[in-house]
């Protein structure tokens, strides 16, 4: 009886490494340049169930520096999902596909898709429900003073000001909808082994078509467990195993 | 190719006379033979010399019955040759025969016996001609085996070919005009010091001309097109010089033709295409003399032929540079190498030049080796390199190169330029070598003002700085948990519900507020005259009993009530500017306003001086009644 208790302090102390003592130890690691300590650390942190698009980011640097590309990029993309837009994140993203192997003719995007996206990307999931609440909040303020004041030039000032404000607030809930989507939804995935082979079916007996090398990034269709239905941007399809790849 | 020789140790070399006895080599070490070397090298008969024993045969390719030559030859001294035995496969057609040869040059001494005999094969197949010995000194010599093939006899006739044995050589040459030249007796090889190298790394590519005729020269050469190599010829002031070689056991002229360095720019393999030469060959000439004066004068016994020789394609395997541990700054130089970077002032005036000069000399691909890419500081302007190289290609590329930068430092400051270091992969080792860069200290003082003008700060830095990814956020991460998230969750509805609630409640309340407030005034409105008329009714009973006083008080009463409740004015407020302030924004006529004013007057006069007052008190009472009357009906007319 002892003995199990004592093995399970250890197994809940090793699980109680304070994420604080694992980020410092990670930066010491990545300033050492000993790039497989810091992926340790921080792959730790992130079995620990937490996230943040700062741990993603890091942890993609590691991975860049002991040349994987692959999960580099994947952790970046992960980063970019938690924090659109963020520079950092761009360049290094930006900078780690141009040593990804595999160049894929992508199709052209569509301008309003474009601008979508671009919009839904704008601010984070949180950034649209601060927006939504501030908007509100203003909106409330000023159709408030329409009601109470009595000059008329404060009460079309405020009128016009009410329905802007109220314009952005029904926007940025319906944006902010469609961010979380986005987020919640694994649209997305990156091959993170060295050579993929994608097959015409989901087995191993099934033929291979051609192959992908990490860092290509591609939509998926479908996944379970086992295997993943991916589409790459010139429009082939095949099954990937679902190892090879992080989905995100 | 087989070279049989047996090299002695020159100590056991001897000096040889003609004539000199068997025993003269069987001396042995002492006082003798330290008299004999003294004397020498007193007689400056330098001998250096050293023995071998080499078996040839003049082809190795034969027909059955074809009568060829088999040569034992002792380089120095030897004696006791014993030949192999060749009775069972060969018949002896001539010999041995022995020759002597012996020759001064310079004071050195050669000297070479040989035993040649002529034999013919008895029959198809392949023989060994074993090996013969003969004893130097105390060393025993041995030759190679030489490896014997007998093809068939008369029926196989040699064709002019580049393949085949070419072995019926004689029997041909009565039909045709001189003699052919098979490809046996003449051929060119091509050869690659290596089957496999690095991308970079240097090759020699050397074309060779095997030659058992009288080679006269080359013509029409036809190089090869080196595709995917960089080449370098190796310059040849030298003539072609002809060497011995022995292959197979035939005894060859060697021309080594030209070297070419090869540099591969691509991986993979490359095949680097054949040669092809014509050479001119003097032959004798197999014909009968056409008259008496040709056989005469001996003309057209020699002619030269022009023979087409074509080496063979070789492949090489040429791999990519390891990727592991690949320096950044590495720009594509294989080799050996070394590295200095001089500059040529310590201390400079800002906006003056300073000249960096970086120079790189070593074995390789020195050619291909680009400029350095300067870290200067950013108040450092740098201007393209002046390039000088030179190249020597005698055994080899190698060379120096050399970069001239043109420096101005803009700022004054202590400055120490590093980061100038030059990496090369070694080709030999299979390791990346980084040569550190020599630390360069400098220190710019202040500039002339004049000549500052012409700054043009340099802006390449900034975008090059971009090439490594930026550095990892330091610090708190900011972790949260996975799934909370604040859009949609219970706390942004709450935050959204608070607020709207609170306005809904806010204007809840001012509506209201009004209501009463508005309420309360439209009722003191409506009833303001009735309620006049209430307190005028009060006066009316003052006046039928004559109390003055008191009739006029309840006049002015009636009257500041009116007003106050139909202006919603509280008593305190109603001075006179005000009440006609009040009038008239209701659009009370300016009469009815000053009547209003004089009525008070009068009534307040009466009440605190009741006797004073003379006069009607019925028309007061008509002209108050009047008064709001009159205002009653102008405020409900707007």
């Amino acid at each position: 009886m002892k003995h199990v208790l004592y093995i399970l302090f250890l197994v809940i102390s090793l699980h109680t490494f304070s994420s604080v003592d694992l980020t410092q130890q990670a930066e010491i690691f990545y300033k050492n340049k000993n790039y497989k300590g810091a992926i340790e650390s921080y792959e730790m942190i992130v079995k620990q169930g937490v996230m943040s698009y700062k741990l993603f980011y890091n942890l993609g640097n590691a991975y860049y520096k002991n040349n994987e590309i692959g999960k580099a990029i994947y952790n970046y993309e992960l980063a970019n999902k938690l924090k659109p837009n963020n520079d950092d994140i761009i360049m290094n993203l930006r900078i780690a596909n141009q040593k990804t192997i595999d160049k894929i003719e992508s199709k052209e995007n569509f301008f309003l898709g474009a601008i979508k996206t671009g919009l839904v990307n704008y601010f984070t999931t949180n950034g649209w429900a601060w927006l939504s609440i501030a908007s509100l909040i203003v909106c409330l303020v000023l159709a408030f003073s329409f009601f109470v004041s009595g000059s008329v030039s404060i009460k079309r000032l405020s009128f016009f000001t009410a329905v802007f404000c109220f314009i952005v607030f029904i926007s940025s809930m319906v944006l902010g909808f469609s961010a979380l989507q986005s987020k919640q939804q694994i649209s997305f995935a990156i091959i993170t082994t060295r050579e993929s082979k994608i097959h015409e079916e989901p087995s191993t007996t099934s033929n291979s078509k051609f192959s992908l090398h990490d860092g290509t990034k591609v939509s998926v269709i479908e996944t379970n467990e086992t295997w993943t239905n991916i589409k790459l941007e010139n429009g082939n399809e095949g099954w990937v195993k679902t190892a090879d790849i992080g989905l995100f | 190719m087989n070279t049989h020789s047996h090299k002695l140790k020159p100590f056991y070399s001897l000096l040889f006379w003609r004539g000199v006895s068997c025993e003269t080599r069987s001396i042995s070490f002492g006082l003798k033979a330290k008299l004999l070397l003294f004397l020498c090298f007193a007689s400056s008969f330098v001998l250096a010399q050293s023995s071998s024993f080499v078996a040839q045969v003049s082809k190795n390719k034969v027909a059955v019955g074809e009568v060829f030559q088999i040569a034992f030859t002792v380089n120095g001294a030897g004696g006791n040759i014993s030949l192999p035995n060749i009775n069972a496969d060969f018949n002896i057609a001539g010999g041995p025969n022995q020759s002597n040869s012996m020759s001064m040059v310079n004071g050195n001494i050669s000297q070479s016996t040989t035993i040649s005999i002529f034999i013919a094969a008895k029959k198809e197949g392949k023989f060994t001609i074993g090996a013969a010995t003969c004893v130097s000194g105390n060393q025993k010599l041995e030759t190679k085996p030489i490896l014997i093939e007998v093809g068939k006899g008369a029926t196989q006739q040699a064709n002019t070919g580049n393949q085949g044995n070419g072995a019926q050589q004689q029997t041909q040459q009565q039909n045709q005009v001189a003699t052919p030249v098979g490809s046996e007796e003449l051929f060119v090889r091509t050869y690659l010091s290596k089957s496999k190298c690095y991308l970079g790394e240097q090759l020699i590519l050397t074309q060779k001309v095997y030659s058992r005729v009288d080679l006269r020269g080359f013509q029409n050469v036809q190089f090869p097109q080196y595709n995917g190599f960089w080449s370098q010829i190796e310059e040849n002031t030298k003539q072609i010089e002809l060497k011995q070689e022995n292959v197979n056991g035939v005894n060859y002229y060697v021309a080594d033709y030209n070297r070419v360095f090869l540099f591969p720019q691509r991986t993979g393999n490359i095949t680097v295409e054949p040669i092809e030469l014509e050479c001119i060959v003097r032959r004798q000439t197999k014909r009968q003399p056409r008259n008496i004066f040709e056989q005469f004068f001996g003309a057209g016994g020699y002619e030269d032929v022009v023979v087409k020789v074509k080496s063979k394609a070789v492949k090489v395997d040429v791999l990519d540079l390891p990727l592991d541990n690949k320096p950044q700054d590495f720009s594509g130089a294989v080799g050996d190498y070394s590295y200095k970077a001089e500059i040529s002032k310590q201390q400079v005036k800002a906006n003056d030049a300073v000249n960096l000069k970086i120079t790189i000399s070593g074995k390789g691909n020195i050619k291909l080796v680009e400029p350095m890419h300067l870290n200067l500081p950013e108040s450092f302007e740098s201007y393209d390199p002046k390039v000088s190289e030179k190249i020597s290609t005698n055994g080899g590329v190698s060379g120096s190169k050399t970069y001239d930068y043109l420096i101005i430092p803009r700022e004054k400051g202590e400055f120490v330029l590093d980061k100038l270091n030059f990496s090369y992969f070694d080709s030999d080792k299979k390791q990346y070598v980084t040569l550190p860069s020599p630390e360069i200290k400098l220190s710019v003082l202040e500039g002339d003002a004049s000549s500052a003008q012409v700054i043009t700060p340099t802006k390449k830095g900034i975008n090059e700085t971009e090439n490594d990814i930026r550095y990892i956020k330091t610090g708190n991460l900011d972790l949260h948990k996975k799934d909370d998230e604040f859009f949609s969750s219970f706390m942004h509805y709450l935050l959204l519900l608070i607020p709207t609630v609170l306005f809904i409640g806010g204007i809840v309340l001012v509506r209201k507020h009004i209501k009463e407030n508005s309420n309360i005034t439209a009722v003191k409105e409506r009833k303001a005259a009735k309620l006049a008329k209430k307190q005028l009714i009060v006066a009316e009973k003052h006046l039928s009993t004559n109390n003055k006083e008191l009739f006029f008080n309840e006049i002015l009463n009636a009257l500041h009530k009116y007003i106050g409740n139909k202006f919603n004015l509280s008593i305190v407020d109603l001075s006179k500017d005000k009440i006609v302030e009040m009038l008239l924004s209701r659009h009370v006529t300016n009469d009815t306003a000053k009547n209003v004013i004089e009525t008070l007057n009068t009534c307040e006069y009466a009440k605190y001086a009741p006797s004073a007052v003379t006069g009607d008190l019925q028309k007061v009472y008509n002209d108050t009644v009047e008064l709001i009357s009159q205002i009653e009906e102008q405020i409900k007319k707007t």
